[in-house]
């Protein structure tokens, strides 16, 4: 290998790491600061699926079991933050911080200092927000959209979560930030935009998502804060404002906040599934030009969200088509994953497994978003189950399918060690099983008019809420063999060579393993950047 | 398909953090300016 030099060089003089807690307080390598981004977005993922698990409980059967209405909703609300900000952008996060310099050939994010700033103000975020459980009033209970006026009627714990809400967006701004100067800045000589893997691309996309709409949810919360304490009526009727403002800048965050956590997942996946399949990605140009087409869509189909406050009709057709439209770059998107298997010599390990079970199912809650979007279809499926089954077959069997996909694909590199390939295609396999007899039945539900977010519902809903919530229990509890699957392969295990997979290109694969604690300290000369790149 | 460039010159390490430092800065005023104009706009009473 052309790199063994400074590899060597690089084990010899700069492996140094600090110890105990110091270490992770004042972490300034991106490896530390990805592995605390990780382990709190799996520890964030247990907190918000174990509130999953409170709601499946209480819907396993009508009437009312196990908690009272109030509460229920704040574990719909804080089920939803916990997730999307905990879990899954901690997550895209970690991998990016991990990822990103070992695939541009950088020796560490741009910004060391900043990165660990933006990871350390998540764990007080998330202490303010669930520090609202506590005070009179109780947990956030209006739904993480958080309208008015109705999270305006919040106890003692509304101004934590709005500060909760404020550092949160803060984070992912610096981290977003953060990636952008980096990736513009410390690619390595004769690595070239176009030369970078696909998950650079999608997150360097989504850094700049982020950059733009985070401030636009930090400027609704503002608004709802002086609103509630100052007495301004940006959302308050009464004193000329207008709640339906709120639902249109609030969309404008959280369309493209939709594409911010699924973006990278793209990204995983067109680099798994080329390496499975022993084949370089089929149109990657078309990829990176597919992703920021489907960047520039996010931004103009906020509405669709809110087909049924009243608009003009052009407002709604302009809302309907612009959204229909996305389907077009995603499709590309689809089409170049499937021509990339087609004929490829593949093989079926657990990244690989994710990975299909990606393609399919995301494709599923791409359609029912398709579904979603025509407007008189949508006055019928709007705040029923429907739209619950929709984003979580994004979401799930999307971002979150590609996450595990992504560790289970670079675990032997952190570690050095192979992971238990039995144990994981039993975590895939019991997670399939578990995600679609939990989501599935839920389009039943929302088409036979079940509303969501509602603690009760009436008899005709039993039989497959009680199908959702056993998909519940056993989708929950199998991902306790993921935990245990990273565990083994952290503590030992079978030595993973240099390119435990044999079809993988890209720079993290030319250089040892485990990955040295410092890592690219001179940058991989153009022979090596040359074997990586294969598209 | 791009192929790696190689005549691309080495960034000077002080011109880089210069670079960085002058990227990062830009990139806080955007989002600080979105957050200040989306407060404004609201303000002055645009409609959806
Ligand atoms: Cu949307």
């Amino acid at each position: 290998m052309a790199n063994t030099t400074h590899a060597d060089h690089a084990h010899d003089h700069h492996d140094h790491k600090p110890h105990g807690l110091k270490r992770w307080l004042f972490a300034t390598n991106h490896k530390d600061i990805g592995t605390m981004y990780l382990v709190f977005a799996c520890l964030m993922f247990f907190l918000g699926g174990s509130m999953a698990l409170v709601i499946r409980a209480e819907l396993f059967q009508p009437g009312l079991q196990f908690v009272d209405p109030q509460f229920f909703n704040s574990m719909t609300t804080v089920h939803a933050l916990l997730m999307l900000f905990g879990a899954v952008m901690p997550a895209w996060t970690g991998l990016a911080n991990w990822m990103i310099p070992l695939q541009i050939g950088a020796p560490d994010m741009a910004l060391p200092r900043l990165n660990n700033f933006s990871f350390w103000i998540l764990p007080f975020a998330f202490m303010l927000l669930l520090l609202s459980f506590f005070v009179p009033g109780g947990g956030p209970a209006s739904g993480w959209t958080m309208y008015p006026p109705l999270v305006l009627q919040m106890g003692d714990g509304f101004p934590l979560m709005i500060f909760a809400v404020h550092l949160m967006g803060a984070s992912s701004i610096l981290g977003a930030i953060n990636v952008i100067v980096t990736v513009m800045n410390m690619r390595a000589p004769g690595m070239g935009l176009l030369n970078m893997p696909l998950f650079c691309w999608t997150w360097l996309i989504t850094a700049y998502l982020l950059i733009a709409v985070m401030p636009v949810l930090a400027g609704a919360v503002t608004m709802l804060l002086t609103d509630h304490f100052f007495g301004t009526s940006f959302f308050n009727a009464a004193g000329g404002g207008d709640p339906v403002m709120f639902q249109h800048i609030f969309w404008f965050f959280g369309h493209p906040e939709v594409y911010i956590l699924i973006l990278p997942a793209f990204g995983i996946v067109s680099e798994i599934i080329p390496t499975f399949a022993r084949k370089p990605l089929f149109g990657y140009e078309t990829m990176v030009y597919a992703s920021a087409s489907i960047a520039f869509l996010s931004f103009i189909v906020w509405a669709h969200h809110m087909f049924t406050v009243g608009m003009p009709l052009a407002g709604q057709l302009f809302f309907m088509l612009s959204t229909m439209l996305i389907a077009v770059p995603t499709g590309v998107k689809v089409f170049n994953w499937c021509a990339t298997m087609w004929k490829g010599s593949l093989t079926f390990e657990t990244p690989m497994l994710f990975s299909i079970a990606f393609l399919f199912l995301f494709t599923i809650g791409g359609f029912s978003g398709l579904m979603l979007a025509i407007v008189p279809a949508d006055f019928q499926y709007h705040d029923t189950y429907f739209v619950v089954a929709h984003f979580h077959y994004v979401l799930v069997p999307g971002a979150v399918f590609a996450i595990m996909a992504g560790v289970y694909y670079w675990l032997p590199k952190w570690t050095g060690h192979m992971y238990d390939e039995k144990l994981g295609k039993l975590h895939f396999w019991l997670s399939i099983i578990g995600v679609n007899l939990l989501f599935f039945p839920q389009h039943f539900l929302g088409l036979a008019g079940m509303p969501r977010r509602i603690p009760d519902y009436a008899t005709q809903f039993a039989d497959w809420n009680m199908v959702s919530s056993i998909g519940a229990f056993i989708f929950g509890f199998s991902q306790l063999l993921f935990v245990a699957v990273v565990w083994k392969a952290v503590r030992g295990g079978v030595t993973a060579p240099q390119r435990p997979w044999e079809g993988a290109h890209g720079l993290e694969w030319e250089l040892p393993t485990p990955v040295p604690y410092h890592s690219w300290d001179q940058p991989p000369p153009p022979s090596v950047i040359a074997q990586g790149v294969t598209h | 398909m791009a192929e790696p460039n190689a005549t691309q010159p080495p960034m000077d390490a002080r011109e880089r953090a210069r670079r960085v430092r002058r990227g990062a800065i830009a990139l806080g005023l955007v989002a600080f300016a979105f957050y200040v104009a989306f407060i404004l706009l609201s303000v002055s009473g645009v409609r959806g």
